[in-house]
């Protein structure tokens, strides 16, 4: 699929999670959520490692939602804590409403090269432009902060070692040691930064780029007929949700 | 925006992105280096390529890229969520300290106040924001969103005036 349409249909999405309010709707748009997924051809194991972190979160603001709710009829009653029907109710739609709108954004990262994400955003912002916003200057510094993260990993790791080496302990001690022992990495790793980025940015002078030009890509995406299917079954759904609404 | 500039506040973003990934289990609250990243970027950059490291980074967090702490999978839903405020209250704290800090060459004995204050905004607009989100009542959102942080908030001061300092001298020598 074109990086274009995800981006567009996963905002779309979003969107169309915060009109549902029944449990038909939401319903329906697990429905969504799970052919989306069938589809864009993701591993289960993947996709559920991807959102279990933030899946957390998710449910401690569930529960806390559902121990301090006010309204509707009290089923259990502690000191503070009070249980209510509504409690519930609205309590499993704040997770329903979350983890769907995880489950759509998990599914573009993954389905998605990060430098196909870089270019969707710079189209999809290219009207910016207009408004002398320096959307291709944003484009290629998204690409230069996914391009080198790799780069950084190896060059932590390396430093880890060196400092290792030096006699630094980072998984021993107290709080204080161990911050002591993690600030030895973080001035070399600032530094090394830093040279990345002045070298680059030579590297860059010296072959003559210059911003605001137009230039052509590297990769070419298409907008083909599985990008207009799926942007109708999206649209199919979201009026369907529109229409089942209190 | 010169060029050298792209690449810093590409490279930097990919830092934080880094550091954001980056998690030291502690019992109760989990220590991760995304607000100290933070703190060291407002301490060491210029205001503008500060903010825009910040801003580039928040931007990537949105479109939905795994960049925010612990590796969570992001999105627009992250800042919906009770902890959105201190996502987006990063980038009043970089605007602040590079402000404050973009004056000085090199650090005074009271420099460590400019990133505590720094947290400060952090913490109080996440708390007020988490607040409103959970509906909770302010004493019970007060211990839940802002207590537990303030030791571990004061360590990152600590290391992130230490490291700024280094890194600020070793610039402005360059």
């Amino acid at each position: 699929m074109n990086p274009i349409m995800k981006i567009i249909l996963t905002f779309y999405f979003t969107l169309i999670v915060f009109l549902a309010n029944n449990w038909i709707s939401y319903a329906i748009l697990w429905l969504l959520a799970i052919i989306s997924i069938y589809f864009s051809g993701i591993n289960i194991k993947t996709f559920f490692n991807g959102i279990k972190a933030i899946l957390f979160i998710i449910l401690i603001t569930v529960i806390i939602q559902i121990l301090f709710s006010v309204n509707g009829n009290v089923i259990f009653n502690y000191g503070p804590i009070k249980i209510t029907n509504l409690g519930i109710k609205y309590g499993i739609f704040i997770f329903f409403r979350f983890t769907l709108i995880v489950i759509a954004s998990t599914i573009l990262t993954l389905s998605t090269k990060p430098l196909a994400i870089a270019y969707g955003i710079e189209k999809i912002m290219s009207p910016l432009n207009k408004l002398h916003f320096p959307v291709e200057v944003l484009s290629l510094m998204i690409s230069i902060a996914l391009r080198f993260v790799p780069t950084l990993i190896d060059e932590i790791s390396s430093i880890i070692k060196a400092q290792k080496a030096r006699g630094a302990n980072f998984n021993n001690g107290n709080l204080i040691k161990r911050a002591n022992a993690i600030a030895s990495i973080f001035i070399p790793l600032f530094l090394v930064a830093m040279n990345h980025a002045s070298d680059l940015g030579d590297a860059m002078v010296s072959r003559g780029y210059k911003s605001n030009v137009k230039r052509s890509q590297y990769h070419h995406y298409h907008i083909n007929h599985i990008d207009w299917i799926s942007c109708f079954t999206y649209l199919l759904f979201g009026v369907l949700i529109v229409f089942i609404r209190k | 925006m010169k060029v050298k500039e792209i690449s810093f506040v590409g490279i930097f973003a990919a830092l934080l992105i880094l550091f954001s990934l980056i998690t030291i289990p502690t019992p109760l609250v989990p220590f991760t280096l995304q607000t100290l990243a933070v703190l060291i970027i407002g301490g060491t950059l210029r205001p503008k390529l500060a903010i825009s490291t910040v801003a580039l980074y928040l931007l990537l967090g949105f479109v939905g890229l795994p960049v925010f702490a612990g590796g969570a999978s992001s999105g627009p839903a992250s800042f919906l969520l009770p902890t959105g405020g201190f996502l987006i209250s990063f980038l009043l704290e970089v605007s602040f300290l590079s402000i404050m800090t973009s004056k000085f060459v090199k650090y005074d004995h009271y420099s460590f106040v400019y990133p505590l204050l720094a947290s400060v905004i952090n913490l109080v607009f996440g708390w007020i924001w988490f607040k409103f989100d959970t509906g909770m009542t302010w004493k019970v959102s007060l211990f839940t969103s802002l207590v537990p942080f303030i030791i571990p908030e004061i360590v990152k001061c600590v290391i992130s005036t230490f490291v700024s300092q280094k890194l600020r001298v070793i610039i402005h020598n360059k």
